[in-house]
């Protein structure tokens, strides 16, 4: 089937980009740095209570997945071939569009080839900074797993975005505004904290409303959640609101409508890229 | 899925193209019989490519119909058996030449045996047997349009379509890819040749369409355009109507404006003829040339009274409603 082919064409080519190889490499360093951080700091405060310790940790933990999201959503957005305007512009789609296929299975392949290597730089990147962490301290998040499938499904709606730009933008614009999109939905997080603060209703609601619009935060908010410590959520839940983070699980329809959302960006990709020329 | 091996290869009726204002394709009809090496020309943006691209469904048409093998243009099981080159060709460059094959092996349906056995052929086929593992990276552009010509055939196509394949050969190249085309006619397989290299069209089209403006301005069989029967073009001045209806009679007259003629002539010696057939009716006979010796001639001057107003459309047009 042309998915299958798209697939793992997709895939094939991100093995053999020097952008992915390139991330791949400063991933790598961004880990080595986060276990020499981690480790100066247990040397320090190793003398302090146990549960300053743990604390100091499980902060490290959530800076560090923080960085991990922003760096989950960039990859997603920059998987090459992921603008099919700019590769029907530069020719190299019409022969293989010329093939018996749909457009709608080109668009399925890349986005299956580029979830699946999403789902390994998630898997790995979680791994790698639970890991540290839990070698220096023992301290490992109660819910990393579902703290890594939020970020992967973040990881997709910034993948579906590209995707669906790409169907009628070329490189560098399609590129640009899904990052543009996720610092709006940040902005919009920032929002509703400062809303919730200062008991501002009207400001909490243009914070939800960013996250329907741009699901991204809200998804990274409810990623912190289940990599907090119980005690950390508590005393959280007592400030009313931290910026970046968040106290309270995220909300069941609000995963359901990121899935949706999903869904729903990349039918309109397929819509437009199937009525324009090649 | 099967497709009808009867009928012709490829049809298009009042095929349209508009983007925004611009016209870029005026109602295209045309008919590519099976087994036939079809020369499809025109000068710079004519609508060649525009019209490939609605044939092999990567545009859409603004009205008209069209057939691909029988099936309507836009089914995409027409393309199994169609083989395409295009113009502005670009292959995946991190895959060896083998790899590309073997993807569109995959999304033609080829199994992986039939692959095994098709891709050295057709790799041999274009001279690149020896490149097969080489990165497309590393090819030089006349090597990347070859890998093109290969993967066009690679699916043991029913239908050809090349959209200027020897643009970026050298002589040995574009003769290579003359005698490939004379191997796919002789086994029958149809041939749709957009290019602008009218001497290689004149040696391996057996019919031709030529657009202009987005219109076919001219369609037939090579020999016919090139003229196999001497042209002559007059210009004269004087001449009355009831001459001018006897020069009608013994000679053929295929064009005539105000003051200018073309005639057709059963052989070279006949201009003596008419020239005196002239004088001795009482015309003034300003000028008298021999026309279209090539088939670049007759492009040249179909193209320019197109684009001056002179050609009258109305003999193609009929001579295909008639068909």
């Amino acid at each position: 089937m042309a998915v299958w082919t798209f697939a793992l064409l997709t895939l094939r080519e991100a093995s053999r980009n020097r952008i992915i190889a390139l991330a791949g490499g400063l991933t790598a360093v961004f880990v080595m740095l986060m276990a020499w951080g981690v480790h100066k700091l247990d040397l320090a405060t190793a003398a302090n209570s146990a549960l300053e310790h743990a604390v100091g940790m499980a902060a490290i933990d959530l800076l560090a997945f923080f960085v991990a999201s922003f760096m989950i959503a960039v990859l997603a957005v920059f998987i090459p071939g992921a603008s099919s305007r700019s590769d029907a512009d530069s020719g190299l789609l019409q022969g293989l569009l010329a093939r018996p296929v749909r457009r709608i299975e080109l668009l399925a392949g890349k986005w299956l080839g580029s979830a699946v290597l999403l789902l390994l730089y998630v898997v790995l990147l979680s791994i790698a900074i639970a890991g540290v962490v839990w070698l220096a301290s023992g301290y490992l998040p109660a819910q990393l797993l579902g703290a890594s499938a939020l970020l992967l499904l973040e990881g997709l709606v910034m993948l579906t975005l590209r995707l669906l730009f790409g169907a009628f933008l070329g490189s560098l614009p399609s590129g640009i505004l899904p990052l543009m999109l996720y610092g709006l939905a940040w902005m919009g997080g920032l929002v509703e904290t400062v809303g919730q603060q200062l008991n501002v209703s009207s400001l909490v609601t243009a914070g939800i409303v960013s996250s329907l619009l741009v699901p991204t935060d809200i998804l990274w908010r409810g990623a912190s959640y289940f990599l907090e410590p119980a005690n950390v959520a508590i005393a959280l839940q007592a400030t009313r609101g931290v910026p970046f983070l968040s106290s309270s699980p995220i909300a069941t329809p609000m995963v359901g409508w990121a899935l949706l959302y999903v869904i729903v960006l990349f039918f309109a990709g397929a819509a437009i890229m199937s009525r324009r020329d090649v | 899925m099967s497709i009808t091996s009867s009928g012709a290869a490829l049809t298009a009726s009042e095929l349209r193209k508009v983007y925004g204002a611009k016209i870029a394709l005026h109602e295209l009809t045309l008919e590519v019989p099976r087994g036939e090496v079809f020369g499809f020309l025109g000068p710079n943006g004519a609508g060649k490519t525009t019209s490939v691209k609605i044939l092999t469904g990567l545009a859409r048409p603004s009205g008209g119909h069209g057939t691909l093998l029988g099936r309507p243009l836009g089914d995409i099981d027409a393309r199994l058996k169609v083989g395409f080159l295009p113009e502005l060709f670009r292959f995946q460059d991190w895959l060896s030449a083998e790899e590309l094959l073997r993807l569109h092996g995959d999304l033609c349906h080829m199994d992986r045996s039939s692959q095994a056995q098709r891709i050295p052929e057709v790799l041999e086929l274009v001279g690149l047997g020896q490149a097969a593992r080489q990165r497309i990276g590393t090819f030089s552009k006349g090597m990347q349009q070859r890998l093109g010509l290969a993967q066009a055939l690679l699916n043991w196509p029913e239908l050809v379509i090349l959209d200027e394949p020897t643009s970026a050969l050298d002589p040995l190249g574009r003769r290579d890819v003359r005698i490939i085309i004379q191997r796919l006619k002789a086994q029958g397989v149809t041939v749709f040749l957009n290019s602008h290299l009218l001497s290689e069209v004149e040696m391996t089209c057996d019919r031709v369409a030529i657009v202009s403006r987005g219109r076919v301005i001219e369609e037939g069989r090579v020999e016919d355009l090139v003229g196999a029967q001497p042209r002559l073009e007059l210009r004269v001045e004087g001449l009355d109507e009831p001459s001018a209806a006897l020069l009608a009679e013994r000679w053929a007259v295929s064009e005539r404006s105000a003051s200018r003629l073309v005639i057709a002539l059963a052989e070279p010696r006949d201009a003596a003829e008419v020239a005196r057939f002239l004088v001795a009716r009482g015309a003034d006979l300003l000028e008298m040339k021999p026309l279209h010796a090539t088939l670049e001639d007759r492009f040249v001057e179909l193209v320019e009274r197109e684009e001056d107003g002179s050609l009258d459309l109305r003999p193609v047009n009929a001579a295909r409603s008639v068909a």
